[in-house]
């Protein structure tokens, strides 16, 4: 069993949730892209696999990142993590990324709810990492 | 050691580029293979293991016969010697020895169906646990090959859109324009509202006859005169 993103793009495209955030979303392959109203700027790409869903949401790569405040910055992201609901923060090569994992049989409201927090906290992190970017 | 261990080895050993594999995808397939086959043993062993114990119930239930049987025929011979029926008896106890010697064996038997069920049992539930433990451990993996994918996607789309500190720091301010703006649509709102409620309260003043009367035409000329009259 896998998730059916074409049934949960239609669905995210319908919604509006109770802070009045609505959803784009579009199916690209094997993902869903989707952009929530509170941060129109910073796509969350939604996948899953049998087990659970992963909504990614990129923040910057290592590039954009002054070169003497790498290991600051990966310090400080350990630290803010256990701070930000329902996100934590992820790299790949120098890719560095905020995610939330839920499990397949999540309800579709808590699925909104989650995207709408993570774009919420991409945000905010993009916001209080921004002095330590090129 | 698990699959923790091999992906920080992975990492550590240099691929850690987007795109680059640390999850083998054919090392994938074979573990599915293997889980897959133990499931299929465990459902072939469970099949084993009920038929085992029917026999087991089965065995057990002849067992009681007899025993009910051996019972009955003492009880019987404990009568007959009571009464004096030494024949009798001895017959009776002849019919015992035979039933017990029919016995024994179905007891050995009976043992040996219960430790194979006890051991079969025993091996189908460790097998399940290994099993379930080999999944969380390949869900581990599935979801770094999955962040992979995706974050192959974000790296592609990135190309694509060019995008650089600066664009982050203006979609950042777009965002902080838009926020200010709904945060002043609210204000203005709320200054609306309270505005609108003012209305209210002064037009329910003045209807209760409350609060000072505007002056009419009549005070207005009444003034006038006694202006006039003064010069």
């Amino acid at each position: 069993m896998s998730l059916d993103l074409n049934e949960l793009c239609l669905q995210l495209n319908q919604f509006e949730s109770s802070e009045g955030n609505t959803f784009n979303a579009q199916v690209n392959d094997d993902l869903i892209e989707v952009t929530c109203s509170n941060a129109e700027d910073f796509p969350i790409y939604v996948s899953s696999s049998e087990e659970q869903i992963l909504a990614i949401s990129h923040l910057f790569t290592e590039d954009n990142i002054k070169a003497d405040e790498i290991d600051n910055l990966n310090d400080l992201l350990l630290k803010l993590s256990p701070a930000i609901p329902l996100s934590a923060f992820g790299k790949e090569g120098k890719l560095y990324f905020i995610y939330g994992a839920m499990p397949l049989g999540t309800l579709f409201s808590n699925i909104a709810h989650e995207l709408e927090v993570q774009a919420d906290n991409t945000v905010e992190a993009l916001e209080t990492l921004q002095e330590l970017m090129v | 050691m698990g699959i923790i261990s091999d992906l920080f080895k992975a990492i550590k050993g240099g691929a850690n580029e987007v795109g680059e594999a640390i999850v083998d995808t054919q090392a994938i397939r074979i573990y599915e293979q293997d889980i897959r086959e133990a499931e299929d043993a465990i459902r072939k062993a469970k099949g084993s293991l009920t038929r085992l114990k029917s026999s087991e119930i089965a065995l057990a239930r002849k067992v009681r016969v007899i025993e009910d049987d051996i019972a009955d025929y003492e009880q019987k011979a404990v009568s007959a010697l009571d009464a004096a029926n030494e024949a009798l008896a001895i017959e009776i106890a002849e019919r015992i020895s035979s039933l017990e010697e029919e016995l024994a064996p179905l007891n050995e038997e009976l043992a040996s169906l219960k430790r194979d069920v006890l051991g079969i049992n025993k091996t189908i539930k460790n097998r399940e646990k290994t099993i379930a433990k080999n999944k969380r451990e390949l869900d581990k993996v599935k979801t770094v090959d999955l962040v992979q994918k995706t974050t192959k996607s974000i790296s592609n789309n990135l190309a694509a859109t060019n995008s650089t500190t600066n664009s982050v720091k203006r979609s950042l301010d777009r965002i902080k324009a838009k926020q200010q703006r709904h945060t002043d649509e609210m204000a203005a709102g709320e200054w609306l509202e309270e505005e609108n409620s003012a209305d209210d309260l002064d037009k329910k003043i003045k209807a209760a006859g409350l609060g000072g009367q505007s002056a009419g035409s009549s005070d207005v000329l009444a003034r006038l005169k006694a202006k006039s009259k003064a010069k």
